[in-house]
């Protein structure tokens, strides 16, 4: 009698061979399947037969591999017809018989890491790449980098020390998804400049600076200068047509670095932009995030690995509520600050906000100005439905719910006490009274959150019966 | 109620909201396969099982599943009684990148009642892929693929009993492939 395992059919084994291998594995290791296919004959053809088990060549730092190697060559045949996925971690000889492959060549992903060599896209393949949709790049340090051009191209990724001049990504017709990470210098003009040659780009995220810039660093004030020069910040120079999804992460110099630049954030000095106009539009979502001090003293890169930008790549294709974000833990951001409120009051169909604030429970002359730009966009946010504040300042949360113009649609109100730090007072009574207060103003009002308190005071009083009222206590 | 026949002439009194689980079965039911009906039907005939019922609520005759033994259904059906009414999958979702998605996650509950010997595991997985119940075959694959997850050639021959029939001949050939690819 057969085994039982050998009564599965093929489908079936496929489908548990897929499972058993870790998703995160897929990507860099990509040769599991080999294993299986050394179990027995009736494995070997189950894993031969599927395409799909061979469709990515993946060359790493360590591997003594090379792209000529006759197994290379054997992948590429048991692949089929499938669209190919090659992942290079350092530097290769040119592969010269990728020959009939080429047009199958979906994605690109070349990384040099602790190699210094320069090899440009171009050189690891000698045939033209027609069908490439994904090209992700990056080096340790070049400004020589040239990138031809690419018609097909769809998503592209950039991540190097210093962003040369040649990077930038010019003639790419179909590209919609793009993102630029540098931790030095980049040609901030060129870039913007660029932009406007995108037509079909969509998604935008720009990340960079670091901690301490070289004095050599080629984007500081006169740039920015020259654009307010022109009546223009760098938001309305960003004017692809169809962009949809903006995310920048700008990296401040640290504050023990006290000089005159301190509040430049790698050039981008906010606090010499005097006029702002930011076009929604249909931009459905602006994130704009500014982070320094929390990093991690080892975290000197600002490439971490914080966010996933390929699940983003996935996901951004399906539909986002609309979202503003803004996450600031510094009151050298405050300058950022300054754009919410316009940003709200520009956006029709802003209905959620989701505002994130540190370290601002001691009122300062610096930091009731944020909360004055704070206060006056949420006030301008007429369409507003679903708002969550999150960090220790309460008072200016309380200050909002005690405002007359409280949004009239507003239906969902959450907040969340977060501090590392202080010792957490009792603001969940005159809260909570608050809000069973406003519930009388947004007849819409009918749902309440309340996390990350540490101790519920006695006596807390019950909302209002309509209200539905959720506390989570940490 | 709907009653199924196993090949061993058992026959199971089974709810219909339990029974339609089974995409196969829910599509007998709406006369949508017919042709897996009568199939099914000539088979048992054939081999003297063809079981006539006249007196069973919605339906005067049972169902007969020649695939699957009684022990085997009475799993599969304890597994379908304790999801009745959950959401049935909807549409095809069996394209490569879903296969990557998907984790080998698997309740507590479908844990334990899948807890049960190499045979009847395999033995679910086939009555699970022969009734479509998508949720079922999910859990034994996961479950079997649990099993076999970072384990060498060998281990997962001795785990299940394979033979390694390949030549001496095959074997260094396949040895020399698995060098390059394990040379990462």
């Amino acid at each position: 009698m057969a085994l039982p395992i050998n009564r599965l059919p093929p489908e079936i084994l496929v489908a548990i061979i897929n499972l058993s291998l870790p998703r995160s594995a897929n990507e860099f290791k990509p040769y599991p399947y080999f294993r299986y296919s050394w179990i027995c004959r009736r494995w070997r053809s189950v894993a031969l037969d599927n395409p799909m088990f061979w469709n990515r060549i993946v060359i790493t730092h360590w591997s003594s591999k090379n792209m000529n190697h006759p197994m290379v060559r054997e992948v590429l045949l048991r692949s089929h017809t499938l669209p190919l996925d090659f992942i290079i971690y350092k530097p290769v000889p040119a592969f010269h018989e990728l020959g009939p492959h080429a047009n199958r060549v979906r994605m690109l992903r070349i990384g040099h890491g602790v190699y210094n060599t320069l090899y440009p896209p171009s050189s690891y393949f000698t045939s033209i790449l027609p069908s490439l949709k994904m090209l992700f790049l990056e080096y340790t340090n070049t400004t020589q980098l040239s990138i031809e051009p690419l018609p097909n191209l769809q998503a592209l990724e950039v991540t190097v020390n210093n962003l040369g001049n040649l990077a930038i990504p010019h003639h790419f017709p179909n590209l919609w998804w793009l993102h630029l990470g540098y931790g030095g210098t980049m040609p901030l003009l060129l870039l913007l400049e660029a932009l406007h040659n995108l037509p079909c780009l969509r998604v935008l995220y720009l990340f960079g600076g670091q901690r301490n810039p070289p004095d050599d660093l080629t984007i500081t004030f006169h740039h920015l200068e020259a654009l307010i020069t022109n009546n223009s910040s760098i938001l309305n120079l960003i004017t692809a047509p169809k962009l949809i999804y903006l995310e920048c992460i700008l990296y401040l110099k640290t504050s023990s670095m006290s000089n005159e630049n301190d509040n430049c954030l790698c050039g981008f000095d906010f606090s010499k932009i005097t006029k702002l106009q930011i076009e929604i539009n249909h931009k459905r979502e602006v994130y704009i995030m500014g982070k320094v001090d929390t990093l991690d003293d080892d975290d000197m890169t600002p490439f971490s690995t914080k966010i996933d930008h390929r699940w983003a790549f996935n996901e951004l294709t399906s539909s986002y509520p609309n979202e503003f974000y803004i996450q600031t833990d510094l009151p050298a951001i405050s300058h950022l600050l300054s754009l919410f409120p316009v940003i709200v009051k520009e956006s029709n169909n802003l209905d959620k906000i989701i505002l994130k604030f540190l370290n601002l429970s001691e009122r300062t002359s610096e930091n009731n100005e944020e909360i004055s730009f704070f206060l006056d966009g949420l006030r301008s946010a007429k369409n507003l439905r679903n708002l969550t504040v999150v960090g220790n300042d309460f008072v200016t949360f309380c200050e909002y719910l005690n405002d007359g113009r409280l949004c009239p649609n507003l239906e969902r109100l959450a907040y969340s006490y977060y501090d590392q730090d202080s010792e957490e007072p009792d603001f969940l009574h005159p809260l909570l009274n608050l809000m069973v207060e406003r519930s009388r103003i947004c007849p819409q009002l009918l749902e309440v959150e309340l996390t990350g308190f540490r101790t519920v005071p006695h006596g807390a009083p019950g909302p209002a019966e309509r209200l539905g009222l959720r506390l989570i206590q940490n | 109620m709907v009653i199924l026949a196993t090949s061993d002439n058992e026959q199971f009194n089974v709810d219909k909201e339990v029974a339609e689980r089974s995409v196969l079965i829910k599509n007998m039911l709406e006369g949508e396969n017919p042709i897996a009906l009568a199939v099914a039907f000539v088979y048992m005939k054939l081999n003297g099982s063809f079981i006539r019922h006249e007196d069973v609520g919605e339906s005067d005759q049972s169902i007969p599943l020649p695939n699957i033994t009684s022990p085997v259904l009475k799993k599969v059906l304890e597994y379908c009684e304790h999801h009745r009414g959950e959401p049935l999958p909807s549409g095809d979702t069996d394209n490569a990148d879903d296969v990557r998605k998907r984790t080998t996650d698997i309740s507590e509950w479908d844990q334990k009642f899948i807890t049960v010997d190499q045979e009847m595991l395999f033995e679910i997985i086939l009555a699970a892929n022969y009734l479509d119940i998508k949720p079922l075959l999910d859990v034994g694959c996961k479950t079997v693929a649990n099993m076999i997850k970072g384990k060498t050639p060998e281990e997962i021959r001795k785990l299940f009993n394979i033979v390694n029939d390949f030549t001496p001949e095959e074997e260094a050939q396949i040895k020399k492939e698995n060098e390059w690819a394990e040379d990462r």
